[in-house]
């Protein structure tokens, strides 16, 4: 039932598998993976749009071929992996010191994703966005320095906070550029407007009515749904 | 108690105890389909779920492991929502996208308990919210004319009491 290729071992409970799950004596392996790509000479910078890859990596973005030094032969060949993530050579402008790369998401490969940060002092202006029509950007503002210690001598110690940054950027960023492309592609997926129709109906059957209507005013196929579900669910309230 | 080996999407293997893995009713038939919890080498690939949740996953079914089971669905019952229990919430402060693949996977590997749980926690992130809150919290896009969308508040109005 195991395809011979695949990587057979069992993994702890405890073992981390998201930056999230960091601890100030092991680093999710991702992590250390991109980290080997900074040197001595990184920037605290650096290492943000350094963690940053390995966030957009658990969100289901992979960095894209589209930027000049990954292998086009390597991507192909093997399905993007946590395990493999790696800084672009040209990952930012030597001149403006702005950082640029393409992303794409997992589930719908050909729609293709920025990411821009522009470093202003000590503050990182991050902005991702899906290269589709009607796009919307979404931004960030970070304090660099709340999160990452690029003086720190080990390794474990250069970030902090982890789980807080992990959480705002996914959920300001990550989150809803995946639900904006599976939106427009058409695909199910993790977002409240792509999951199935049947999942729908069953978190609108938990609220009442007054939410119900509110719901209805949001988009015409939840206006569709509330009034299947306040149908159903009627006589309870 | 014997274990099973559950490999998720992006290949890692979890050894579960099988009462815990049979929580979830897609992985019991599949074991009872199979006959393969007789066999302790076999491994059952979750393809849909990856490393991340369903380790959250056994971590759930491992706290629930002795709940009842929970009644079958009816049409009619209590919709509370705020009967989640502490545990359960906190095992729930989570990210939104990470929320939502819970959903997915406990939908997937049908477990109840799990289903439920996550649901309400979504419904009650739309409880008590104004429609441009709920659109901006579950990035909704409006897509009503304007004459729609009046048609629609009016037709919704008498509940507005926000």
């Amino acid at each position: 039932m195991l395809s011979e290729n695949s990587i057979v071992r069992g993994i702890g409970m405890l073992e981390p598998i998201l930056v999230e799950d960091c601890t100030y004596t092991k680093l999710v392996p991702s992590l250390e993976r991109v980290l080997n790509d900074l040197n001595e000479n990184s920037t605290h910078h650096d290492y943000m749009v350094a963690l940053v890859i390995v966030l957009l990596a658990e969100a289901g973005f992979y960095l894209s071929p589209t930027n000049n030094n990954y292998s086009r032969l390597n991507c192909i060949c093997h399905s993007p992996k946590l395990k493999s993530l790696h800084v672009p050579k040209d990952w930012k402008s030597q001149e403006t010191g702005v950082y640029e790369m393409y992303f794409q998401p997992e589930t719908v490969p050909d729609i293709k994703c920025k990411l821009v940060a522009f470093p202003l002092g000590d503050t990182l202006i991050i902005n991702f966005f899906p290269l589709i029509d009607g796009k919307i950007t979404y931004t960030i503002t970070v304090q660099t320095l709340k999160y990452v210690n690029p003086y720190s001598s080990d390794l474990y110690g250069r970030y902090m906070r982890l789980k807080e940054i992990s959480y705002r950027f996914k959920d300001k960023l990550s989150t809803p550029v995946r639900s904006d492309i599976l939106h427009k592609a058409g695909v199910m997926g993790p977002s409240l407007q792509a999951f199935p129709t049947e999942l729908k109906l069953r978190i609108l059957r938990l609220l009442d009515v007054c939410s119900l209507k509110r719901m209805a005013q949001c988009c015409t196929e939840f206006h569709e749904l509330c009034s299947d579900a306040q149908l159903r669910t009627h006589n309870a309230t | 108690m014997p274990n099973i080996k559950l490999q998720s999407s992006d290949g890692e293997v979890f050894e579960v105890d099988v009462d815990i893995a049979k929580c979830s009713v897609t992985i019991k038939t599949m074991l009872e389909d199979l006959g393969m919890d007789e066999d302790e080498e076999e491994v059952v690939p979750l393809p849909n779920v990856n490393s991340a949740i369903l380790r959250k996953v056994i971590q759930w079914a491992t706290y629930h492991k002795d709940d009842p089971p929970p009644p079958e669905d009816d049409e009619n019952k209590d919709k509370r929502t705020d009967d989640i229990s502490s545990w359960d919430a906190d095992f729930l402060k989570v990210d939104q996208g990470t929320l939502y693949e819970l959903i997915l996977a406990a939908n997937y590997l049908d477990i109840k308990g799990l289903l439920e749980v996550t649901c309400k926690t979504v419904a009650n992130m739309i409880k008590g919210k104004t429609p441009e809150e709920v659109r901006k919290t579950f990035n909704i896009k409006n897509d009503f004319s304007p004459s729609e969308e009046e048609q629609v508040r009016k037709e919704n109005e008498w509940c507005e009491e926000k």
